[in-house]
């Protein structure tokens, strides 16, 4: 039995369905590359790489899908291919999981705090769990998307994004300390309420 | 449910993550307290601060032009990946294929040689008034049909496979443009063909400008060496113009008049220099589209 007959597009038809498909995302690969590379060079070489990989690969993408989590894949694969070309791949538990799991209390949001300090307290948190957190909470991905993104268990991404927004909390809760905003900390919610 | 389990999948239940029994759970855990509505309201707000910071935050951001960076780049490698139809050379007899080349190069030697250099130089003139053949519309065209379009008919070259009087030029603007197009990235460096004139293009990419710098043998009726930088103009260009030896150098670009030549008189000295070291040897690259010649001579 034959097949069905499947047209491949020519190289100009992929490229306008490229333009319009893939590069509005460009702007939210570069920042997720800026969170993988803490570069802005090496973010910008990244997200360029991605799109050029992504171009080559662009008739198996299937229309309507999910372009950005597509995007993303491949931008991952990429940046691995990179890490193990540096030979620092760090393959058993790392001091981020340790440092987690000593986190003392779980505080609420502050109040009033600025854009700044908030990027700020991004910034203390763990690269391994910062990834997930801005892959959930910045770029809007799923649980499953995210797991497929980074080729980990979905139980890792849960409890990745559950330690990495607990930190982030807790940081914006110090932050928010020392110059002199109140807050309450979730732990005492609970004492009080003898839980 | 009690306030810890709450917690312990407040998140969740804000990314829409639980099951519809669980999420119930959730509402009817929220209604009985006020507490945990806080902790629920404080953490949506978390995240709406976080990513309202990050995407607005320049940090993040790529610079302007960033976009057209990419799709000319994924373009020029288009070009670069067209078959460059290669048939192989090497099952053809050595002496026929020598002769060939010869034959060739000699031809090609006579006509590279009888270039007249000499001309006048023009100043603020409208690309219009020339002929749609003279090397200014050609280099415009080419700028347009090849940084801007990338439609060319012949998939460019590196600048090394192309005439190799122009190797090194790259390094050369790349310096120059450092300081008077800082925002400028230079993204291509290579040789191209339009309208039978092979061109050393280098594209410049800043936001919302495309800069090329196209280096020419000379042509007759523009070409001299003249100290002065000319200007000129076309509906959609400001082109700018110099001689350095036997070329002819022309910056084009959308930048406003004043812009465009200072990034000319940025690059003239340097070029004249650049170009003096080599006048010591004369090449004539002949190309088809099995091979690639080049001859070499003393001046």
């Amino acid at each position: 039995m034959v097949g069905p007959l499947i047209k491949r597009k020519d190289t100009p038809e992929l490229l306008k369905d490229f333009e319009e498909e893939a590069m509005p995302f460009a702007p939210d690969l570069f920042r997720v590359a800026m969170f993988l590379k803490r570069n802005r060079d090496l973010a910008e070489d990244l997200a360029q790489e991605t799109m050029m990989q992504a171009f080559k690969s662009f008739h198996r993408y299937k229309l309507g899908t999910n372009c950005k989590a597509w995007l993303t894949t491949i931008m991952y694969n990429t940046h691995y291919k990179q890490l193990k070309k540096q030979t620092r791949m760090q393959l058993v538990e790392d001091k981020d999981e340790l440092i987690a799991r000593t986190v003392p209390f779980e505080a609420s949001v502050p109040e009033r705090v600025t854009d700044e300090d908030v990027l700020a307290a991004l910034e203390k948190v763990p690269q391994h769990f910062k990834e997930i957190v801005v892959l959930s909470d910045v770029e809007g991905f799923s649980y499953k998307e995210i797991a497929a993104v980074m080729d980990i268990p979905i139980g890792t991404v849960m409890s990745r994004l559950h330690r990495g927004r607990k930190i982030l909390r807790n940081e914006l809760a110090l932050y928010a300390r020392q110059f002199g905003i109140g807050i309450e900390d979730e732990e005492r919610v609970l004492k009080a309420k003898g839980e | 449910m009690n306030c810890r389990d709450f917690q312990e999948i407040a998140d969740s239940y804000l990314s829409d993550e639980l099951l519809t029994e669980t999420n119930h759970d959730m509402i009817r855990h929220m209604e009985a307290c006020s507490a945990c509505r806080d902790i629920i309201a404080a953490r949506r707000e978390i995240r709406t601060r976080l990513r309202s910071a990050v995407i607005a935050s320049p940090l993040y951001r790529p610079d302007e032009g960033f976009e057209h960076l990419l799709l000319t780049r994924i373009k020029h490698d288009l070009g670069d990946r067209k078959p460059a139809a290669r048939t192989s050379w090497f099952g053809l007899r050595p002496f026929a294929m020598a002769a060939g080349l010869l034959v060739v190069a000699m031809l090609s030697f006579v006509l590279f040689t009888n270039l007249d250099l000499n001309g006048s130089a023009s100043k603020n003139y409208l690309v219009s008034n020339y002929a749609e053949e003279s090397l200014l519309n050609i280099a415009s065209g080419d700028h347009q049909h090849c940084a801007i379009d990338h439609n060319l008919q012949e998939p460019p070259v590196s600048l090394a496979e192309g005439d190799g009087r122009y190797a090194g030029l790259d390094g050369v603007v790349k310096k120059e443009f450092s300081t008077v197009l800082a925002d400028h990235k230079l993204v291509e460096a290579h040789s191209c063909k339009f309208k039978d004139v092979t061109f050393a293009h280098l594209v410049m990419q800043g936001p919302n400008n495309t800069l090329s710098v196209l280096v020419a043998p000379s042509d007759k009726e523009l070409g001299s060496v003249n100290e002065k930088i000319a200007e000129f103009a076309s509906p959609s260009y400001r082109i700018s113009k110099f001689d350095v030896e036997k070329d002819t150098v022309f910056v084009i670009s959308t930048l406003q008049s004043e812009k465009n030549l200072k990034a000319a008189e940025a690059l003239a000295v340097p070029l004249r220099d650049h170009f003096t070291k080599r006048k010591g040897v004369q090449t004539a690259m002949f190309a088809g589209p099995y091979y690639k010649f080049a001859f070499h001579r003393d001046s």
